[in-house]
C-alpha cells in the first residue's frame, strides 16, 4: 500500500530521451494505467519506479519519501512481467512458494498464503502441475500469483496479458481489476492496448514520445482529449478528423467542400486559421433523408453487437458505429449528421483543443 | 477460378484427431474464415487445402478435381503465415518482382506488375526501400502483396494479422477485405480471433476439438449459434450463458436459475423454445446488447441483480451483475449511469433469448 511520485523525472539513455519532465502522483490504491505507443516510454517509468533506472534529473517518492538512492529489492514492489518467467522445472506451488522462501517465511504461513492466493486466482487445482502443462491463460495467472503472495507495496505490471488469445484477455483484465479491487492495493498497469487501459484503470496516463499527453479517469480521457493526439490515440475504430477553418469572429467552424458550417459554443480563446473537427465514430449518425451531408456507404462491416460503416463524402472518408446489425447497401446514397454536441474542435498547427460541443449556424 | 470442397477430411497425428470427418464447400471468389481455439484443427486443415499435410482419410478438391495428390508447389494456392518471411536484405521492389523472376515472366510486364500490386497493397512510396526499414504494417502489406502477385487462385491466411497491435489489426482488417474485393481470389483465413472472421468473411467455419461446429454468414453464426460452443465463441463481450431448470408452476413457465434468481417467461418466442425443450436442465443465453437494465420495475420482469463492476471503454460500458458463477454482462453506451453497487432489474429483449440443452449443448429452435 503506497502512493507513488514522480516529480520532474527525466532519464536519458546516450543522446536520446526516454522520458521527459513526467510529473505524476499515483494514490494509494489506486488502479493506475500507462497508456502509450511502443517506445513512448511508458516501460522506462515502471522501471524508474522499480529502481532498475536511476533518473538523471527529478525525484521518485513513495509515501512522501524520495527513493532515488534506493536499491531495488528493498523498495519491495512486485513486478509481473511481460514475458511470464515461470522456472520451468517447478511445480506451481513451488513456484508460488519460491518468493516466500526466499523471504525465510515459516513453512506455515508460506502454505497458507499460497493456499489464499491459488483461491484468490482460481488456480488451486493446478498447483501440482509443471509449467509445460499449463495453458498460456494459466501461466499468466501462476505468473500473478507469484507476485500476490508476498505483501507488496505495490504491483507493477508491464504488458501482463497482452500475449493471450483475445478471449482470454478479456477474462483476465476484468479478474485483474477484480483482483485489485480485492487487494487494495496500488497497481501500476503499463500496456499498450487501450481496450485493457480504458476498462481496468481507475485513472490512466496517456504517453506521446516521452511525455505525458494527458492524465484522467477513463471517461475524461474519452469524452475530453485534451489534444488531437489523445483524441487519435484512444478510441477503437478511431475518431473522425475533418479539416476546416475557423472564423472567430463569428465563432463559426466550416468545412465548405461538405456544406459544413457550425457555430461553437462558449468564450473562445482561440485566432482565425485553420482547425480540424473531431467526431467519434459512434456520433456518426447514418440517415436516409436530404438533411444532411450527402455521402455514399462504402464499406459495412457487422460485428453483431454494433455495426461499422465506412461512408464516402465527396473525398472525406468517413466511419461510423452503430449498435445493432443496420441493413446498408454497399454505394447506397446516404446522409450523414453528426451528434453536435460531443464534437471536439482543435487547433490544426498545436493540435489542443479549443472548443466542445456546436450547433448548427 | 477456383472453388475448394473438403470431404469426410480426417487427420490423425498418431492418437490424436487433428480434424475429424470434415465436410466444407468454399466458393469461387469467396472470403471463408476458418475459426476456433489454438488446437481446434484449423491450422491443420488449411495445410490439407495447401498441400503441405496429407489427409488420413477424405479428399479435397478444387474446382471438382481432387488435389490430395497433387503437391504443394502445383495447387497454385498463395499463403501468407503469421510470420511475414520477407527477405529484408532487399528492396520492397525486389521482394514483389522475385516470384515472378523466377517463373520467367518477361521484364516489362514484371515492373508493371510490381507497380499495379505496390498500388494496391500502398507500398508504392517505400518501392526503393530496403525491406527491413518497414514499419510492421507496412511488412504486413508486403508479404500479402507479394504472395498476391503471382495470382494465385486461391490465397491461404494464416494469421496474418496476430502479431500487430490492436490499432493496426482493425486497419489491416478492413484493407484485407477490399483486397480480397479487388484480388477476386477465393481466400481462406485461419484465425482465433473471431472479431476478424466477423468483419472480414463471407462465411465462417467454426472448429473445436477438429470438428466442424457451424458453417454459415457472420451474422448467422452470430444470432443463431447452433450450440454452446459457437455462442460462448462468437461475440465480444461473450453472451451470458445461465444453467436453468424449466418448470411449470400453475401453468405458468418458469426458469430457475437457482441462487441466480428465477424468471417467470413472458416473450413469446423464449416461450415457444421452452415449449420444445426435451429436457429439464438447460442453458440459457442472451446477449450482453440483448438485455436492458431498468430501475424501479415491477417485481418479476427481470432478474433482480446488484452491480458489481462497470468497465467503461469508451463508446461502450460493460456492466457485470450478479452473483459468482452467476453473473451477467449487459452492454450500455459511453452515458451509461450505472453506478457500482445498484440493483437492477435485466430485462431480455423480446426475441433475443437462447435456450441450449446442457447436457448436449445444441441450441433449441
Amino acid at each position: 500500500m503506497a502512493k507513488l511520485e514522480l516529480a520532474g523525472v527525466t532519464k536519458r539513455f546516450g543522446s536520446t530521451t526516454a522520458v521527459a519532465e513526467i510529473d505524476l502522483v499515483i494514490e494509494d490504491n489506486e488502479f493506475f494505467c500507462i497508456y502509450g505507443p511502443p517506445g513512448c516510454g511508458k516501460t522506462t517509468i515502471l522501471r524508474l519506479l522499480l529502481g532498475l533506472e536511476t533518473p538523471d534529473e527529478g525525484e521518485i517518492r513513495i509515501d512522501g519519501r524520495t527513493v532515488n538512492d534506493v536499491p531495488a529489492p528493498d523498495r519491495n514492489f512486485a513486478m509481473v512481467f511481460q514475458n511470464l518467467a515461470l522456472f520451468p522445472h517447478m511445480t506451481v506451488r513451488q513456484n508460488l512458494s519460491f518468493p516466500l522462501k526466499e523471504r525465510k517465511m515459516a513453512r506455515d504461513v508460506i502454505e497458507r498464503k499460497v493456499g489464499e492466493v491459488a483461491e484468490t486466482l482460481h488456480i488451486t487445482s493446478l498447483l501440482d502441475k509443471l509449467p509445460a502443462h499449463l495453458s498460456g491463460g494459466e501461466r499468466q495467472r501462476v505468473a500473478i500469483g507469484r507476485s500476490l503472495v508476498r505483501d507488496p507495496n505495490a504491483y507493477l505490471m508491464d504488458e501482463p496479458i497482452s500475449a493471450l488469445d483475445a478471449r482470454l484477455r478479456e477474462e483476465m483484465r476484468v479478474e485483474l481489476s477484480r483482483l485489485q479491487r480485492e487487494l487494495n492495493h496500488t497497481l501500476v498497469y503499463v500496456t499498450h492496448d487501450q481496450e485493457e487501459a480504458l476498462s481496468v484503470a481507475d485513472r490512466l496516463c496517456v504517453m506521446k514520445a516521452g511525455r505525458i499527453a494527458q492524465i484522467g479517469t477513463p471517461q475524461e480521457i474519452y469524452n475530453s482529449p485534451i489534444s488531437r493526439y489523445v483524441a487519435e490515440f484512444v478510441g477503437s475504430p478511431p475518431i473522425n478528423l475533418i479539416n476546416g477553418t475557423f472564423d472567430a469572429g463569428k465563432a463559426e467552424f466550416r468545412v465548405e467542400e461538405l456544406g459544413v458550417a457550425l457555430a461553437l459554443a462558449g468564450e473562445l480563446d482561440q485566432a482565425d486559421g485553420k482547425a480540424v473537427i473531431g467526431v467519434r465514430p459512434e456520433d456518426v449518425i447514418i440517415e436516409r433523408s436530404e438533411d444532411g451531408i450527402s455521402a455514399k456507404i462504402h464499406e459495412v462491416e457487422p460485428l453483431g453487437a454494433f455495426t461499422i460503416i465506412d461512408i464516402a463524402a465527396g473525398e472525406h472518408k468517413l466511419r461510423a458505429q452503430i449498435p445493432g446489425q443496420p441493413q446498408f447497401e454497399l454505394g447506397e446514397p446516404v446522409s450523414v449528421r453528426f451528434d453536435l454536441a460531443k464534437c471536439h474542435f482543435f487547433d490544426d498547427s498545436t493540435g489542443k483543443r479549443f472548443a466542445t460541443g456546436a450547433s448548427l449556424t | 477460378m477456383s472453388s475448394i470442397e473438403l470431404v469426410g477430411l480426417t487427420k490423425r497425428f498418431g492418437d490424436l484427431i487433428a480434424v475429424k470427418d470434415l465436410d466444407l464447400m468454399i466458393e469461387d471468389k469467396e472470403f471463408v474464415a476458418i475459426l476456433g481455439p489454438s488446437g481446434c484443427g484449423k491450422t491443420t486443415t488449411m495445410n490439407m487445402i495447401a498441400g503441405i499435410e496429407h489427409p488420413t482419410a477424405g479428399q479435397v478438391l478444387f474446382d471438382g478435381v481432387e488435389v490430395q495428390n497433387v503437391s504443394a508447389r502445383r495447387r497454385g494456392v498463395g499463403f501468407v503465415f503469421q510470420n511475414y518471411a520477407i527477405f529484408t536484405h532487399i528492396s520492397v521492389y525486389k521482394n514483389l518482382s522475385f516470384g515472378l523472376e523466377v517463373t520467367g515472366v518477361p521484364a516489362g510486364e514484371i515492373e508493371r506488375r510490381v507497380a499495379d500490386m505496390a498500388k494496391l497493397v500502398r507500398l508504392t512510396h517505400r518501392l526503393e526501400w530496403r525491406s527491413s526499414r518497414l514499419n510492421v504494417n507496412e511488412l504486413q502489406r508486403l508479404a500479402l502483396g507479394r504472395s498476391a502477385i503471382l495470382g494465385p487462385q486461391i490465397f491461404l491466411l494464416d494469421e496474418p494479422l496476430s502479431n500487430l497491435d490492436a490499432a493496426f489489426r482493425a486497419e489491416m482488417r478492413t484493407e484485407l477485405k477490399h483486397l480480397q474485393h479487388q484480388l477476386q481470389q477465393t481466400m481462406v483465413y485461419v484465425t482465433h480471433d473471431q472479431l476478424e472472421a466477423m468483419s472480414m468473411a463471407d462465411h465462417i467455419a467454426i472448429m473445436d476439438l477438429g470438428v466442424l461446429q457451424q458453417f454459415g454468414t457472420p451474422l448467422e453464426v452470430y444470432n443463431k449459434p447452433a450450440n454452446l460452443f459457437v455462442a460462448n465463441f462468437m461475440g465480444s463481450p461473450s453472451m451470458n450463458l445461465l444453467p436453468c431448470r424449466i418448470t411449470d408452476e400453475g401453468g405458468e413457465v418458469v426458469l430457475d436459475f437457482g441462487a441466480g434468481g428465477r424468471l417467470m417467461v413472458e416473450d413469446e418466442s423464449l416461450l415457444a423454445l421452452c415449449k420444445k425443450a426435451a429436457r429439464q436442465d438447460l442453458v440459457y443465453g442472451v446477449r450482453p446488447e440483448n438485455v436492458t437494465l431498468r430501475r424501479g420495475e415491477k417485481e418479476g420482469r427481470g432478474l433482480s441483480l446488484g452491480v458489481n463492476f462497470v468497465e467503461r471503454i469508451g463508446a461502450r460500458s460493460i456492466v457485470h451483475l450478479g452473483e459468482t458463477d452467476h453473473e451477467i454482462k449487459v452492454l450500455e453506451g459511453n452515458q451509461s449511469p450505472t453506478k457500482v453497487g445498484e440493483t437492477l432489474d435485466a430485462v431480455a429483449h423480446a426475441g433475443a433469448s437462447h435456450l441450449f440443452d446442457a447436457q448436449t449443448g445444441v441450441a433449441i429452435r
